[in-house]
């Protein structure tokens, strides 16, 4: 009886709804009493466990194997299911990313537990899990409750509150030998292939930079770039500099691209027609940089600046370099 | 002087009696065996589902005979116009003299075939003949060396069928002038002038005796019945399904989709199986005969999209026949192994295949069927669309913007509430991009002005305001509209709403002509309509004569779904601008590329249609380009500013030039 994390992992770190599982995982141990454990597969990741403790894990349990080092699904539900299977925990919590929304179902499938997906609150009443997602649309809101004994949940990430790591703490690391099947055999990853841009992603950022029409021409996009590289920010475009050719469509934020929510959403050489607002306007904060006055992204924006923006943003950008270097 | 009673010809003059019993039993034969082809392909069309068709017969059918017999529609594209009414019109009358001989000679005591009659017929029989070679030469000429891309793919039949019909022409004239030899050229038979002139050359060459007569005459009955036999089993079917397809045609403006009978209880939406289309939607696939005139208007197709509209009845007629002939189980083929998901999502529903087709095939009301499918069955929908479904369910606009902020763009403006003044003679329905799209609230701001200068009696209805729901029929989320109609029939009922005015024709095409499916019936009105019915009664005072070079883009729900062309042209030269035509305008508009719901998806496949249609526009070379759409003023703002010609060209929607008209 206890409540188990999984904890997902990319390029030798665990991911942010990983913290925010095992920061939730903590929270309805403690509420129940009991202890949290944690599960992580992979392969050369035995240096993660240090920092998963630290999040307030008692136990990990250690699976490595080279088939594991990238997310295969028939591997990775046997690895992780089998585990669960035989330990029988009471609680199973994963972060939503793409690994979790499609781990989480094959392992309840196989368990035989009840699943529920999207969750954006859970409590422990009566010693049993309850969990609260939004739906038709974020209309509504299901509480779903389980009639198994195992209780499984996925969590939307950048809801569930992190907490903060105490590194004096350490785990047991319990190691589990994982035999692949030729089964788990079939897939293999032939190669890895990403944009390697070393940015956060569009929708996970904190911080978008995005550049439009007024960006003039596609090398014009150094400038966001280097922008966005020293907030750590995402670098997101309008419909038009897509069209252009001169973003791919994967940056494109609005109606037909992606909806992002960042704290902090600048918006350079954009004019904000309807269909840019649309994938943008829920943003914390917004910044917009436009030569024209009578933009509609003035409408929208905290705070504006009317001025060519080749003029705006590199200054702008030396003044964060500036203030970095003084914080050091 | 001869005797009338010897000017004549005898039926069968020469015809062994075994090759008459011939004539009347292959007659009846191949009469017979036409006839199954023809029960076979009703069958099938029987089993699809009802549809009433039958009202209003007669008209029905004045139209189907106007089509038939003038050409009508046909004649619109001149050279297969032409072609086409020279081989029917040739084969139309020789059919005609086909009976008059049967009469002649096989009703008893009729007896006509004679003198001056018999002349006459003569000559246009053999007029007739002449013409239908005409055509038939035209037709093997396009073909054979024209070779049309529109035309393509062909199949066997297409050729065959030509020159079948040739030598059946042919062999025709040949024993008519076989005839006139053996017959010792009579003088009278000049009436007969091709026969007679074909005679000479037979007594030259030695072949004027009765063997070649008789033998010319078994050929050319041969080949006929091979002819009336192989209508069953062709193309040459449409002589018959063309006409009844054109009488049972849908008589509403184009667009016009039917609701999901029944849907709170059905257990399947859309296309799911070929018989769940009505009977008449699948007569129109056998009414196709791939004369590609809906793939060459096609906007889809003519910007390198997957779908032509040919093909696609072409694909729906194939899987009826797996499905319906062959038997073969749903489960095992679906039209969608046909029909991949990118042609359907590729309509723009602007109806340009169906102002072409000459059978009035429905194109749009299967596109529909099947995005139903693909948007409530499978939820194969291109994924950005999620978004925009979502926000609609959430706030009932596209954008997602807050349904509370409705109406902040009428902030003081001293626009009338409807729910505080109670009633007003119009309702304005402001629509989504009036309410939400800063470009589109300077034409509700335009609009605002010229109602209140010729002091009209209206109000809005604000935040109770909710989109009208097109795009969302349009992409196959019939149950998203339904939503937002039923919702807005509610308020508008509810205040008594009698006349609407919309600048939007998508607004207005849903209002005017499917609302009513749900029990809102409303006098709609178009901007356009009312600011020329106010300039013509004088009630707008121009103030400024504006000057310039415009063009009209002719939206296809205004314009070809309800046939507002007229009104926005007469606005534009009213206040005092020239109109230069694109060379797509009118009934052949071309769209901007955001009707069907387009405007919410992506377009990845081929040149963008608002690019191309940019470049129509600016090939006249204009000064402005004048909308009343709020998507195609989207679009061309996209095109011009990705063309950079957004500083030079001027882009207004009708209302803005009037408001300045008037100032």
């Amino acid at each position: 009886m206890s409540v188990w994390v999984v904890a997902d992992h990319r390029k030798g770190a665990l991911r942010k709804p990983a913290y925010e599982a095992l920061s939730e995982g903590r929270r309805l141990a403690d509420q129940l009493g009991t202890t949290m454990e944690a599960v992580i597969a992979g392969h050369n990741v035995e240096g993660l466990c240090q920092e998963i403790g630290s999040y307030g894990a008692d136990k990990i349990y250690l699976i490595e194997h080279e088939l594991l080092s990238y997310y295969n699904p028939p591997a990775y539900a046997r690895a992780v299911g089998d585990l669960i299977k035989e330990k029988q925990p009471q609680i199973l919590l994963m972060g939503g990313t793409m690994t979790g929304r499609d781990l989480m179902p094959r392992i309840a499938a196989r368990v035989g537990a009840g699943l529920a997906p999207d969750c954006i609150q859970l409590e422990i009443v009566d010693g049993k899990l309850k969990a609260l997602r939004p739906a038709i649309a974020g209309k509504v809101r299901v509480e779903i409750g389980f009639k198994s004994d195992m209780q499984m949940a996925i969590l939307r990430p950048n809801v569930f509150e992190k907490l903060e790591p105490d590194t004096s703490k350490a785990a047991d690391i319990e190691k589990i030998t994982f035999e692949p099947t030729d089964l788990d055999k079939r897939q293999k990853l032939v190669d890895f292939v990403s944009k390697e841009t070393g940015r956060p992603e569009l929708t996970e950022a904190e911080i978008i930079v995005s550049g439009g029409r007024g960006m003039k021409a596609p090398e014009n996009f150094t400038i966001i770039e280097e922008l966005a590289d020293l907030l750590g920010a995402a670098v997101g475009a309008s419909r038009a500099a897509v069209d252009a050719g001169w973003r791919p469509q994967s940056d494109q934020v609005g109606q037909t691209g992606k909806t992002v929510t960042p704290n902090l959403y600048v918006a350079v050489g954009i004019s904000g027609a309807i269909q840019h607002l649309a994938g943008m306007s829920s943003s914390k904060h917004i910044v917009a940089i436009n030569k024209d006055p009578d933009a509609p992204i003035f409408n929208v924006a905290d705070f504006g600046v009317v001025g060519d923006l080749f003029k705006v943003v590199p200054p702008l950008t030396e003044k964060v370099k500036q203030i970095k270097a003084q914080e050091g | 002087m001869i005797n009338p009673q010897n000017i004549t010809r005898h039926v069968y003059w020469n015809v062994p009696i075994l090759f008459k019993i011939l004539v009347y039993l292959g007659g009846l034969g191949v009469i017979a065996l036409a006839a199954w082809g023809l029960y076979r392909r009703i069958q099938l069309w029987k089993k699809g589902k009802e549809e009433n068709r039958k009202d209003n017969l007669k008209e029905r059918l004045i139209f189907a005979a106007k089509n038939v017999f003038l050409h009508t529609r046909i004649l619109k594209d001149q050279y297969p116009g032409l072609m086409h009414l020279a081989i029917f019109w040739g084969f139309f009358v020789l059919f005609i003299g086909t009976i008059l001989v049967a009469i002649e000679a096989d009703v008893p005591f009729v007896h006509f075939y004679y003198g001056i009659f018999y002349l006459l017929v003569s000559l246009a029989l053999d007029l007739a003949g002449i013409i239908l070679i005409i055509g038939l030469t035209m037709a093997l000429y396009r073909r054979l060396k024209d070779k049309p891309e529109r035309l393509k793919p062909e199949k066997r039949e297409d050729n065959l069928i030509l020159y079948l019909l040739l030598a059946v022409a042919i062999t025709g004239f040949l024993t008519e002038a076989a005839r006139i030899a053996a017959q010792g050229f009579p003088s009278f038979e000049i009436y007969s002038p091709i026969g007679f002139l074909l005679a000479i050359p037979l007594k030259i060459v030695g072949l004027s005796g009765r063997t070649t007569h008789r033998f010319l005459w078994f050929v050319h009955m041969i080949l006929s019945f091979t002819f009336i036999a192989y209508i069953g089993y062709s193309k040459l079917i449409h002589i018959l399904v063309t006409p009844t397809n054109i009488t049972f045609r849908d008589k509403r403006p184009y667009g016009v989709v039917d609701p999901i009978p029944n849907m709170e209880e059905a257990e399947s939406f859309g296309l799911t199986k070929v018989e769940e289309l009505s009977w008449k939607q699948l007569m129109d696939l056998d009414a196709c005969m791939r004369c590609g005139r809906c793939q060459d208007a096609c906007p889809a197709y003519n910007t390198e999209k997957p779908l032509s509209p040919k093909n696609l009845i072409q694909d729906l007629k194939d899987h009826m026949d797996d499905r319906l002939i062959q038997g073969k189980n749903p489960q095992e083929c679906t039209p969608y192994e046909r029909i991949p998901d990118d042609v359907i999502w590729a309509c723009t529903t602007c109806g340009a295949c169906m102002e072409e087709c000459p059978a009035y095939i429905e194109h749009i009301d299967k596109i529909i069927e099947m995005r139903r499918y693909l948007s409530l069955m499978e939820g194969r929908i291109p994924e950005e669309l999620n978004q925009t479904f979502r926000n609609m369910e959430n706030n009932y606009n596209p954008w997602g913007v807050g349904f509370a902020n409705r109406a902040d763009w009428a902030e003081g403006l001293d626009i009338p509430l409807l729910s505080e003044k109670g009633t007003a003679e119009y309702l304005l329905w402001v629509g989504c991009a009036g309410a939400y799209d800063d470009r589109y609230k300077k034409v509700m701001k335009a609009l605002i002005e010229i109602l209140k200068a010729a002091q009209i009696d209206f109000a809005i209805l604000g935040t109770k305001e909710k989109c009208c729901g097109d795009w969302a029929r349009r992409l196959g989320n019939e149950y998203l509209f339904w939503m937002m109609a039923a919702e807005n029939i509610e308020i508008l009922n509810g205040y008594g709403v009698k006349r609407i005015i919309t600048a939007c024709p998508h607004g207005y095409h849903t209002f005017k002509n499917e609302y009513p499916q749900f029990g809102g019936e409303y006098e709609v009105f178009h901007h356009t309509q009312i600011i020329a019915q106010l300039l013509k009664e004088g009630r707008l005072k121009l103030k400024k004569d504006m000057e310039g070079i415009f063009t009209y883009h002719d939206s296809c729900y205004l314009g070809r779904h309800n046939g507002i062309y007229d009104e926005p042209r007469e606005i534009l030269r009213k206040v005092g601008l020239t109109l230069k035509e694109m060379e797509r305008n009118r009934e052949k508009g071309f769209c901007c590329g955001a009707g069907g719901g387009r405007m919410w998806l992506e377009e990845n496949i081929g040149t963008r249609i608002n690019y191309a249609r940019c470049d129509q526009a600016l090939a006249v070379n204009p000064q402005g380009i004048a909308t009343a759409c709020p998507f195609c003023l989207t679009m061309f703002d996209d095109g011009l500013k990705a063309k950079d010609k957004a500083e030079e060209i001027q882009l207004k929607d009708i209302a803005e030039l009037v408001a300045e008209a008037i100032k």
